[in-house]
């Protein structure tokens, strides 16, 4: 492809608030405004200047549509994906159409969480082919984890080492829910209680409160705001049906992401090797070995070894969900999925608090969804557009 | 009601302490009333052959009106299983183990396997199916074969 259409549009801000378990006196609502506030501020941009939103939030179940007049009533293109990659390609296909030239994507959660004997409420399905049998998410994504150990002999160690990556990097972000919580050891990872074989409670996602953002603009009039631009490069969705309605089968989910991994790298003009950080979707530490396999970082059944000797620290060759990802900075909402592409854009754009920052960041793949929910989406990104 | 927020009613503490029961659609009600009946059944297409589960309106693999509900073996092999630690709710006594079962007819489901202890499973065991009574409704489960 000689050229590339999303390579018109560039990230110029993003946001996020505190993260953490509770925010104490805050609702979805406070945490919008400060969102909102703070990306106008920072793009030196005025509200009548965005001329696209797609903001939502999980406990109010705010709407796009109904957040358009948090904004003046004005007349805007509204978005109405609500998940965080598929948001922001709807948005850059709008600005691409010339339906809209600056978007402003924004979600958040706060004020939820009411009943700790359960497992969250989002994570409980209601399909009858599930649900009777106790299933919930983190299950489902277990019975893809147990097939693939099976199958390729993947150790609960290479599992752990995931984990342990990731959430020491929670631990050096200050907007961590377990920022300063301290470094986490494999052997931690081991010896925390079992929440569904072969998961650990230290391999699974935590669960939070908190808000963010972005806007995304055409790349001549991200030029003229003289803000630091970050190029989306590619991209691709890949779903199978809805989430926790089947048996998650490894034979036909687990390659899922595949399929828009190989359409976002050709859009791109990149291969895997030339990705320098990795925000892939952590809602469980398997996730991150299966997906090296799945986009074509290594072999199937090579992604334990792969991810073993350091390289996907942050100083290793593919450093991964480098803010401490779902594990450790947040999951909150459907947020969690946009902060993918935020951090992202953080990389990219020299931003990360500095132990975190990875040095000669110049392109990024970030990707939301899992084998066990039947859906990847995945979104490259440069801070220079790849011409050619 | 308010357009502006969604009802913050929590589920009922029942809905925490009962077991779920399957709630029957149209298309999926064959499949629990063979349960109750002792058989396991499933959608198989008189087209291409193929068993279709979880129920659909028309077969997914050649595209015609062809299904019919077809009494199963009830047998087949562990795909993948989990023990469950932490409960779907506190309705659920735990560790318990979910599956997802091969049937030997060639489709998959997902399932409990009632074993007396994980370390008697491992991926590709053979299974057969049993049926458990829960409330109003029967819930097909497997045991070691
Ligand atoms: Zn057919």
């Amino acid at each position: 492809m000689a050229n590339n259409p999303f390579q018109d549009v560039a990230i110029v801000a993003t946001y996020n608030t505190q993260q953490a378990r509770r925010l104490e006196g805050q609702d979805d609502l406070s945490l919008l405004s400060e969102v909102i506030q703070s990306l106008l501020e920072q793009s030196q941009l005025n509200a009548e200047d965005i001329d696209g939103i797609n903001i939502s939030s999980a406990v109010w179940d705010l709407k796009p549509r109904e957040a358009l007049s948090m904004l003046g009533g004005q007349d805007r293109w509204c978005g109405n994906e609500f998940m965080g990659i598929a948001a922001v390609i709807e948005a850059a296909s709008a600005i691409i159409t010339g339906q809209a030239e600056t978007i402003m994507i924004a979600c958040s959660q706060a004020g939820e969480y009411s009943h700790s004997g359960a497992t969250a409420p989002w994570t409980r399905p209601s399909h009858e082919f599930s649900e009777c049998f106790g299933l919930y998410t983190a299950a489902e994504f277990a019975l893809c984890a147990q097939r693939h150990m099976a199958i390729y002999g993947t150790p609960a160690s290479a599992l752990a080492e995931v984990a342990a990556t990731i959430r020491s990097n929670g631990h050096h972000h200050p907007q961590a829910q377990f920022y300063g919580k301290g470094l986490v050891s494999a052997e931690q990872v081991l010896a925390s209680r079992m929440v569904c074989s072969p998961f650990h409670l230290l391999d699974c996602c935590i669960t939070s409160e908190g808000a963010g953002g972005l806007i995304i603009t055409t790349a001549e009039r991200a030029r003229d705001m003289d803000a630091q631009a970050v190029f989306i490069v590619g991209a691709g969705t890949d779903r199978q049906g809805m989430s926790y309605t089947r048996a998650p089968i490894w034979d036909q989910c687990g390659h899922v992401g595949q399929r828009a991994a190989k359409r976002a790298f050709k859009q791109a003009q990149l291969q895997p090797q030339d990705i320098d950080v990795c925000e892939f979707y952590d809602p469980f530490s398997f996730e991150i070995i299966r997906q090296f396999e799945a986009f074509g970082f290594c072999q199937p059944g090579e992604g334990a070894d792969f991810i073993s000797d350091g390289r996907i620290a942050i100083d290793g060759e593919f450093p991964v969900a480098t803010n401490g990802g779902l594990l450790s900075f947040s999951h909150a909402g459907t947020l969690q999925m946009l902060q993918k592409v935020i951090v992202a854009y953080e990389q990219l754009s020299g931003k990360m608090p500095k132990p975190l920052q990875v040095k000669k960041a110049n392109t990024a793949m970030a990707t939301n969804g899992g084998s066990g929910a039947l859906f990847c989406d995945v979104m490259l990104f440069a801070n220079e557009a790849i011409t050619s | 009601m308010s357009t502006w927020g969604k009802s913050m009613a929590s589920p009922t503490e029942n809905a925490f302490n009962t077991l779920p029961e399957p709630r029957p659609s149209r298309l999926t009600a064959p499949h629990w009333d063979g349960c109750k009946q002792g058989k396991l059944l499933a959608q198989n297409c008189q087209s291409c052959f193929q068993y279709v589960f979880p129920p659909q309106p028309f077969c997914p693999h050649c595209i015609t009106d062809s299904l019919i509900w077809q009494s199963c073996t009830g047998r087949g092999r562990i795909y993948s299983f989990t023990e469950i630690h932490r409960g779907q709710t506190p309705a659920f006594e735990t560790p318990y183990i979910a599956a997802i079962i091969a049937l030997d007819e060639g489709w998959h489901m997902l399932s409990n396997i009632i074993a007396s202890s994980v370390d008697e499973l491992s991926i590709d065991q053979s299974v057969k199916v049993t049926f458990v009574e829960r409330g109003e409704s029967t819930i097909p489960c497997f045991t070691p074969a």
